[in-house]
Protein backbone atom coordinates (compact mmCIF):
# COMPACT_ATOMS: atom_id res chain seq x y z
CA UNK A 1 0.00 0.00 0.00
CA UNK A 2 1.03 3.37 -0.61
CA UNK A 3 0.01 6.31 1.88
CA UNK A 4 0.19 9.69 0.54
CA UNK A 5 0.95 12.56 2.79
CA UNK A 6 1.93 15.88 1.75
CA UNK A 7 5.31 15.82 1.43
CA UNK A 8 5.96 11.97 0.14
CA UNK A 9 5.18 8.95 -0.37
CA UNK A 10 5.17 5.38 2.29
CA UNK A 11 5.52 2.04 1.22
CA UNK A 12 4.07 -0.44 3.87
CA UNK A 13 2.71 -3.57 3.90
CA UNK A 14 -0.56 -4.77 5.44
CA UNK A 15 -1.42 -8.12 7.47
CA UNK A 16 -2.71 -10.28 4.97
CA UNK A 17 -5.14 -13.19 6.20
CA UNK A 18 -5.82 -16.68 5.11
CA UNK A 19 -8.63 -18.52 4.23
CA UNK A 20 -8.83 -20.12 7.67
CA UNK A 21 -7.81 -16.79 9.42
CA UNK A 22 -11.05 -15.73 8.24
CA UNK A 23 -13.16 -18.55 9.25
CA UNK A 24 -11.98 -18.01 12.97
CA UNK A 25 -12.53 -14.88 12.92
CA UNK A 26 -16.41 -15.13 11.71
CA UNK A 27 -16.76 -17.43 14.29
CA UNK A 28 -15.35 -15.64 17.31
CA UNK A 29 -17.64 -13.01 15.93
CA UNK A 30 -15.31 -10.51 15.07
CA UNK A 31 -17.46 -9.26 12.29
CA UNK A 32 -21.03 -7.61 12.79
CA UNK A 33 -23.44 -10.45 11.56
CA UNK A 34 -24.55 -8.17 8.58
CA UNK A 35 -21.31 -7.15 7.31
CA UNK A 36 -20.89 -7.79 4.21
CA UNK A 37 -17.02 -8.32 3.28
CA UNK A 38 -15.17 -10.64 1.23
CA UNK A 39 -11.59 -12.34 1.50
CA UNK A 40 -9.41 -10.99 -1.79
CA UNK A 41 -6.03 -12.29 -2.09
CA UNK A 42 -5.75 -12.26 1.41
CA UNK A 43 -7.32 -8.70 2.69
CA UNK A 44 -10.63 -8.16 3.62
CA UNK A 45 -12.36 -5.51 1.14
CA UNK A 46 -15.68 -4.24 2.17
CA UNK A 47 -17.97 -5.83 -0.63
CA UNK A 48 -20.19 -2.55 -2.46
CA UNK A 49 -23.49 -1.29 -1.30
CA UNK A 50 -25.89 -3.64 -3.12
CA UNK A 51 -28.60 -1.06 -4.66
CA UNK A 52 -32.62 -2.00 -5.66
CA UNK A 53 -31.89 -2.47 -9.21
CA UNK A 54 -28.72 -5.21 -7.90
CA UNK A 55 -30.97 -6.90 -4.96
CA UNK A 56 -33.92 -7.09 -7.98
CA UNK A 57 -31.92 -8.90 -10.33
CA UNK A 58 -30.39 -12.11 -7.97
CA UNK A 59 -34.42 -12.34 -7.10
CA UNK A 60 -35.47 -12.93 -10.86
CA UNK A 61 -32.32 -14.70 -11.60
CA UNK A 62 -32.54 -16.87 -8.52
CA UNK A 63 -36.33 -17.71 -9.24
CA UNK A 64 -35.04 -18.27 -12.61
CA UNK A 65 -32.38 -20.25 -11.85
CA UNK A 66 -34.43 -22.89 -9.40
CA UNK A 67 -36.76 -23.24 -11.57
CA UNK A 68 -34.99 -24.19 -14.42
CA UNK A 69 -32.34 -26.37 -12.37
CA UNK A 70 -35.11 -28.21 -9.97
CA UNK A 71 -32.38 -29.97 -7.67
CA UNK A 72 -30.43 -30.72 -10.51
CA UNK A 73 -27.62 -28.54 -8.38
CA UNK A 74 -27.88 -26.40 -5.22
CA UNK A 75 -27.96 -22.71 -6.21
CA UNK A 76 -26.05 -20.18 -3.30
CA UNK A 77 -27.49 -16.64 -3.27
CA UNK A 78 -24.51 -14.67 -1.82
CA UNK A 79 -22.88 -17.11 0.08
CA UNK A 80 -18.83 -17.69 0.37
CA UNK A 81 -16.85 -19.96 -1.81
CA UNK A 82 -13.21 -20.66 -1.31
CA UNK A 83 -11.30 -20.34 -4.37
CA UNK A 84 -7.47 -20.70 -2.56
CA UNK A 85 -5.88 -20.19 0.75
CA UNK A 86 -6.38 -16.51 0.98
CA UNK A 87 -9.39 -15.74 -1.11
CA UNK A 88 -13.15 -16.06 -0.17
CA UNK A 89 -15.15 -13.86 -2.00
CA UNK A 90 -19.13 -13.69 -2.07
CA UNK A 91 -20.52 -14.10 -5.65
CA UNK A 92 -24.00 -13.40 -5.84
CA UNK A 93 -24.91 -16.61 -7.28
CA UNK A 94 -23.21 -20.13 -6.92
CA UNK A 95 -24.32 -23.21 -8.53
CA UNK A 96 -22.60 -25.71 -6.77
CA UNK A 97 -23.11 -29.86 -7.35
CA UNK A 98 -25.97 -31.28 -4.71
CA UNK A 99 -23.16 -34.09 -3.55
CA UNK A 100 -20.70 -31.08 -2.41
CA UNK A 101 -19.15 -31.56 1.39
CA UNK A 102 -21.24 -29.57 3.51
CA UNK A 103 -19.14 -28.78 6.11
CA UNK A 104 -16.92 -26.72 4.56
CA UNK A 105 -17.82 -23.70 2.19
CA UNK A 106 -18.03 -24.53 -1.78
CA UNK A 107 -14.75 -25.16 -3.58
CA UNK A 108 -13.94 -24.88 -7.26
CA UNK A 109 -14.36 -28.28 -7.73
CA UNK A 110 -17.60 -28.35 -6.89
CA UNK A 111 -18.80 -25.59 -8.76
CA UNK A 112 -20.95 -25.48 -12.55
CA UNK A 113 -20.79 -21.80 -12.62
CA UNK A 114 -21.16 -18.63 -10.79
CA UNK A 115 -22.89 -15.37 -11.68
CA UNK A 116 -21.72 -11.60 -10.20
CA UNK A 117 -24.65 -8.90 -10.61
CA UNK A 118 -22.66 -5.81 -11.27
CA UNK A 119 -24.24 -2.14 -10.71
CA UNK A 120 -21.63 -0.10 -9.33
CA UNK A 121 -18.74 -2.76 -8.90
CA UNK A 122 -18.85 -3.71 -12.89
CA UNK A 123 -14.66 -2.48 -12.96
CA UNK A 124 -14.02 -4.60 -9.75
CA UNK A 125 -15.82 -7.78 -10.42
CA UNK A 126 -14.13 -7.47 -14.25
CA UNK A 127 -10.62 -6.92 -13.59
CA UNK A 128 -10.18 -8.21 -10.13
CA UNK A 129 -12.93 -11.15 -9.21
CA UNK A 130 -13.03 -12.74 -12.67
CA UNK A 131 -9.42 -13.55 -12.95
CA UNK A 132 -9.51 -14.98 -9.69
CA UNK A 133 -12.34 -17.11 -10.46
CA UNK A 134 -10.62 -18.35 -13.40
CA UNK A 135 -7.23 -18.85 -11.91
CA UNK A 136 -8.71 -21.49 -9.13
CA UNK A 137 -10.52 -23.17 -12.04
CA UNK A 138 -14.16 -22.06 -11.94
CA UNK A 139 -15.11 -23.79 -15.50
CA UNK A 140 -17.89 -20.68 -15.65
CA UNK A 141 -18.06 -17.45 -14.43
CA UNK A 142 -21.12 -14.53 -15.78
CA UNK A 143 -21.05 -11.25 -15.42
CA UNK A 144 -24.67 -9.46 -15.38
CA UNK A 145 -24.04 -5.80 -16.15
CA UNK A 146 -27.07 -3.91 -15.19
CA UNK A 147 -25.83 -0.46 -16.57
CA UNK A 148 -25.51 -1.92 -20.07
CA UNK A 149 -28.31 -4.58 -19.83
CA UNK A 150 -26.04 -7.33 -21.30
CA UNK A 151 -24.78 -10.57 -19.71
CA UNK A 152 -21.06 -12.27 -20.10
CA UNK A 153 -20.58 -15.63 -20.00
CA UNK A 154 -16.90 -16.24 -19.42
CA UNK A 155 -15.53 -20.18 -20.25
CA UNK A 156 -12.31 -21.69 -20.73
CA UNK A 157 -10.55 -20.33 -17.59
CA UNK A 158 -6.93 -20.02 -17.83
CA UNK A 159 -4.41 -18.60 -14.72
CA UNK A 160 -4.95 -15.32 -15.99
CA UNK A 161 -8.47 -15.20 -16.92
CA UNK A 162 -11.33 -16.77 -19.09
CA UNK A 163 -10.02 -17.03 -22.54
CA UNK A 164 -13.54 -17.17 -24.15
CA UNK A 165 -16.16 -14.55 -23.12
CA UNK A 166 -19.47 -14.54 -25.09
CA UNK A 167 -22.32 -11.49 -24.47
CA UNK A 168 -25.94 -11.30 -24.77
CA UNK A 169 -28.19 -8.27 -24.85
CA UNK A 170 -32.12 -7.27 -24.56
CA UNK A 171 -33.93 -9.67 -26.24
CA UNK A 172 -31.09 -12.23 -26.59
CA UNK A 173 -30.14 -15.40 -24.46
CA UNK A 174 -26.93 -17.23 -23.53
CA UNK A 175 -26.72 -21.25 -22.38
CA UNK A 176 -24.44 -22.63 -19.90
CA UNK A 177 -21.52 -24.97 -20.95
CA UNK A 178 -21.74 -26.91 -17.37
CA UNK A 179 -25.32 -27.28 -17.12
CA UNK A 180 -26.39 -27.86 -20.79
CA UNK A 181 -30.30 -27.45 -19.55
CA UNK A 182 -29.85 -24.15 -18.58
CA UNK A 183 -30.31 -21.08 -20.41
CA UNK A 184 -30.55 -17.38 -19.51
CA UNK A 185 -32.98 -14.58 -20.93
CA UNK A 186 -31.83 -11.09 -20.77
CA UNK A 187 -35.07 -10.01 -19.92
CA UNK A 188 -35.80 -12.20 -17.86
CA UNK A 189 -33.44 -11.56 -15.51
CA UNK A 190 -32.78 -7.80 -16.13
CA UNK A 191 -36.78 -7.86 -16.02
CA UNK A 192 -36.71 -5.99 -19.23
CA UNK A 193 -39.08 -4.63 -20.23
CA UNK A 194 -40.80 -4.17 -16.97
CA UNK A 195 -44.30 -5.00 -18.90
CA UNK A 196 -43.87 -8.34 -19.82
CA UNK A 197 -42.71 -9.40 -16.60
CA UNK A 198 -44.81 -7.47 -13.91
CA UNK A 199 -48.21 -8.66 -15.37
CA UNK A 200 -47.41 -12.36 -16.00
CA UNK A 201 -48.48 -13.95 -13.37
CA UNK A 202 -52.41 -12.21 -13.62
CA UNK B 1 -7.38 1.82 -2.24
CA UNK B 2 -6.95 2.15 -5.78
CA UNK B 3 -6.11 -1.42 -7.30
CA UNK B 4 -3.84 -0.47 -10.28
CA UNK B 5 -4.55 -3.02 -13.21
CA UNK B 6 -3.66 -3.79 -16.60
CA UNK B 7 -6.54 -1.83 -17.88
CA UNK B 8 -7.81 0.61 -15.44
CA UNK B 9 -8.03 1.48 -11.44
CA UNK B 10 -10.52 0.05 -9.59
CA UNK B 11 -11.61 1.74 -6.34
CA UNK B 12 -12.58 -0.64 -3.47
CA UNK B 13 -12.77 -0.24 0.10
CA UNK B 14 -10.53 -2.30 2.82
CA UNK B 15 -12.58 -3.55 6.10
CA UNK B 16 -11.14 -1.25 8.73
CA UNK B 17 -10.96 -3.14 12.36
CA UNK B 18 -11.68 -1.46 15.35
CA UNK B 19 -9.26 -1.61 18.43
CA UNK B 20 -11.74 -3.98 20.01
CA UNK B 21 -11.30 -6.34 17.21
CA UNK B 22 -8.50 -6.36 17.32
CA UNK B 23 -8.14 -7.50 20.73
CA UNK B 24 -10.25 -9.79 20.06
CA UNK B 25 -8.93 -11.48 17.06
CA UNK B 26 -5.55 -12.02 19.39
CA UNK B 27 -7.81 -13.65 21.58
CA UNK B 28 -9.03 -15.96 19.28
CA UNK B 29 -6.03 -17.04 17.56
CA UNK B 30 -6.18 -15.38 14.48
CA UNK B 31 -3.65 -13.39 14.90
CA UNK B 32 -0.11 -15.13 15.72
CA UNK B 33 1.05 -13.89 19.28
CA UNK B 34 4.87 -13.69 17.70
CA UNK B 35 3.23 -12.00 14.25
CA UNK B 36 5.00 -8.36 14.40
CA UNK B 37 1.46 -6.67 13.29
CA UNK B 38 0.01 -3.21 14.59
CA UNK B 39 -3.53 -1.68 13.94
CA UNK B 40 -2.92 1.96 12.25
CA UNK B 41 -6.08 3.66 11.41
CA UNK B 42 -8.11 0.43 11.51
CA UNK B 43 -6.01 -1.47 9.34
CA UNK B 44 -3.56 -4.30 10.82
CA UNK B 45 0.01 -3.35 9.13
CA UNK B 46 2.61 -5.31 8.88
CA UNK B 47 5.70 -4.25 10.56
CA UNK B 48 9.54 -3.19 8.98
CA UNK B 49 11.64 -6.08 9.84
CA UNK B 50 14.14 -5.02 12.29
CA UNK B 51 17.88 -5.20 11.76
CA UNK B 52 21.21 -5.91 13.40
CA UNK B 53 21.27 -1.74 14.73
CA UNK B 54 17.79 -1.37 15.23
CA UNK B 55 17.73 -4.10 17.83
CA UNK B 56 21.24 -2.91 18.95
CA UNK B 57 20.33 0.77 19.93
CA UNK B 58 16.79 -0.81 21.55
CA UNK B 59 19.21 -2.80 24.08
CA UNK B 60 21.25 0.58 24.46
CA UNK B 61 18.47 2.78 25.01
CA UNK B 62 16.75 0.51 27.41
CA UNK B 63 19.61 0.49 29.54
CA UNK B 64 19.70 3.84 29.32
CA UNK B 65 15.87 4.71 30.47
CA UNK B 66 15.46 1.91 33.06
CA UNK B 67 19.06 3.31 34.53
CA UNK B 68 18.13 6.65 34.89
CA UNK B 69 14.48 5.98 35.70
CA UNK B 70 14.88 2.94 37.61
CA UNK B 71 11.36 2.74 39.11
CA UNK B 72 9.61 6.10 38.52
CA UNK B 73 8.29 5.08 35.33
CA UNK B 74 7.88 1.60 33.41
CA UNK B 75 9.59 1.18 30.41
CA UNK B 76 7.70 -0.80 27.92
CA UNK B 77 9.68 -2.27 25.20
CA UNK B 78 7.77 -3.42 21.59
CA UNK B 79 4.53 -3.37 23.74
CA UNK B 80 1.12 -2.50 22.09
CA UNK B 81 -0.49 0.92 23.29
CA UNK B 82 -3.99 1.98 22.54
CA UNK B 83 -4.31 5.16 21.15
CA UNK B 84 -7.86 5.25 19.36
CA UNK B 85 -10.67 3.07 19.33
CA UNK B 86 -8.59 2.54 15.36
CA UNK B 87 -5.13 2.47 16.51
CA UNK B 88 -2.97 0.11 18.34
CA UNK B 89 0.21 0.52 17.73
CA UNK B 90 3.52 -0.95 18.49
CA UNK B 91 6.59 1.71 19.53
CA UNK B 92 9.84 0.44 19.83
CA UNK B 93 9.51 2.24 23.90
CA UNK B 94 6.72 3.34 25.59
CA UNK B 95 7.54 5.24 29.00
CA UNK B 96 4.38 4.92 31.42
CA UNK B 97 2.99 5.62 34.88
CA UNK B 98 4.14 2.47 37.35
CA UNK B 99 0.84 2.30 38.21
CA UNK B 100 -0.94 2.07 35.53
CA UNK B 101 -3.59 -0.49 34.97
CA UNK B 102 -2.43 -3.41 33.60
CA UNK B 103 -5.70 -5.23 33.10
CA UNK B 104 -5.70 -2.87 29.65
CA UNK B 105 -3.24 -1.85 27.22
CA UNK B 106 -1.48 1.11 28.22
CA UNK B 107 -3.39 4.43 26.89
CA UNK B 108 -2.01 7.84 26.24
CA UNK B 109 -2.85 9.22 29.58
CA UNK B 110 -0.71 6.90 30.95
CA UNK B 111 2.05 7.98 28.85
CA UNK B 112 5.17 9.90 29.62
CA UNK B 113 6.87 9.47 25.99
CA UNK B 114 7.00 6.80 23.36
CA UNK B 115 10.33 6.48 21.39
CA UNK B 116 10.16 4.99 18.15
CA UNK B 117 13.79 3.68 16.57
CA UNK B 118 14.27 4.14 12.73
CA UNK B 119 16.13 2.93 10.53
CA UNK B 120 14.25 1.72 7.51
CA UNK B 121 10.94 2.60 8.70
CA UNK B 122 11.96 6.79 9.59
CA UNK B 123 9.72 7.80 6.69
CA UNK B 124 6.20 5.83 8.09
CA UNK B 125 7.78 6.94 11.81
CA UNK B 126 7.45 10.36 11.04
CA UNK B 127 5.16 11.00 8.40
CA UNK B 128 2.17 8.00 9.64
CA UNK B 129 3.01 7.38 13.24
CA UNK B 130 4.21 10.47 14.40
CA UNK B 131 0.76 12.94 13.75
CA UNK B 132 -1.11 10.08 15.31
CA UNK B 133 0.92 10.11 18.42
CA UNK B 134 0.34 13.93 18.51
CA UNK B 135 -3.10 13.37 17.58
CA UNK B 136 -3.82 10.69 20.62
CA UNK B 137 -2.36 13.93 22.65
CA UNK B 138 0.69 11.68 23.83
CA UNK B 139 2.82 14.62 25.53
CA UNK B 140 6.56 13.60 24.21
CA UNK B 141 7.50 11.35 20.87
CA UNK B 142 11.04 10.99 19.87
CA UNK B 143 12.45 9.35 16.95
CA UNK B 144 15.76 7.78 16.93
CA UNK B 145 16.93 8.26 13.36
CA UNK B 146 19.56 5.79 12.90
CA UNK B 147 20.61 6.59 9.37
CA UNK B 148 21.61 10.31 9.92
CA UNK B 149 22.44 9.46 13.90
CA UNK B 150 20.56 12.22 15.78
CA UNK B 151 17.70 11.62 17.87
CA UNK B 152 14.56 13.88 17.83
CA UNK B 153 12.20 15.29 20.78
CA UNK B 154 8.49 16.28 19.70
CA UNK B 155 6.38 17.84 22.10
CA UNK B 156 3.29 19.75 22.52
CA UNK B 157 1.23 17.43 20.61
CA UNK B 158 -1.57 18.87 18.29
CA UNK B 159 -4.55 17.57 16.12
CA UNK B 160 -1.71 16.89 13.50
CA UNK B 161 1.44 16.03 15.11
CA UNK B 162 3.48 18.02 17.27
CA UNK B 163 4.06 21.56 17.22
CA UNK B 164 8.01 21.61 18.77
CA UNK B 165 11.06 19.04 17.65
CA UNK B 166 14.43 19.88 19.43
CA UNK B 167 17.57 17.49 17.76
CA UNK B 168 20.67 16.07 18.65
CA UNK B 169 23.76 14.51 17.08
CA UNK B 170 26.98 13.18 17.83
CA UNK B 171 28.54 14.25 21.14
CA UNK B 172 24.97 16.22 22.34
CA UNK B 173 22.06 15.20 24.36
CA UNK B 174 18.04 16.04 24.88
CA UNK B 175 16.33 16.37 28.49
CA UNK B 176 12.81 15.16 28.38
CA UNK B 177 10.32 17.29 29.05
CA UNK B 178 7.88 14.78 30.96
CA UNK B 179 10.27 12.88 32.95
CA UNK B 180 12.38 16.51 33.84
CA UNK B 181 15.27 13.98 35.74
CA UNK B 182 15.71 12.01 32.09
CA UNK B 183 18.33 12.70 29.56
CA UNK B 184 19.57 11.11 26.50
CA UNK B 185 22.70 11.36 25.40
CA UNK B 186 22.91 10.75 21.06
CA UNK B 187 26.21 9.12 21.48
CA UNK B 188 25.06 6.63 24.79
CA UNK B 189 22.13 5.38 22.44
CA UNK B 190 23.76 4.76 18.93
CA UNK B 191 26.73 3.16 20.99
CA UNK B 192 29.18 5.60 19.45
CA UNK B 193 32.99 6.22 21.21
CA UNK B 194 31.81 8.01 24.31
CA UNK B 195 32.86 11.24 24.94
CA UNK B 196 33.79 12.97 28.15
CA UNK B 197 30.77 15.61 27.97
CA UNK B 198 28.37 12.79 26.78
CA UNK B 199 29.17 10.06 29.21
CA UNK B 200 26.31 10.11 32.02
CA UNK B 201 26.12 8.36 35.37
CA UNK B 202 29.91 8.36 35.27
Amino acid sequence: MVVATRETTVEITRHRFTADDYQLMGEAGIFHPNARVELIEGEIIEMFPIGAGHIGCIGLTNMELTRQLQTQAIVFVQCPIRIADDGEPQPDLLIVRKEYDRTMPPTPADTFLLIEVSENSLRFDRTIKLPLYAAAGIPESWIFDMKTARIERHTEPRPGGYATIKSAGAREELASTTLPGLTISVDEVLGLPPTTLSRSGQ
Amino acid sequence: MAVATRETTVEIKRHRFTADEYQRMAEAGVLDPDARIELIQGEIVEMFAIGASHVGCVGLTNWVLTGQLERRAMVLVQCAIRIASDGVPQPDFVVVRGDYDRTKLPTPTDTFLVIEVSDSSLAIDRRVKLPLYGGANIREAWIFDIPHTRIERHTEPHAGGYRTTAVAGPGERLASTTLPDLSIAVDEVFGLPLTGSSRSGQ
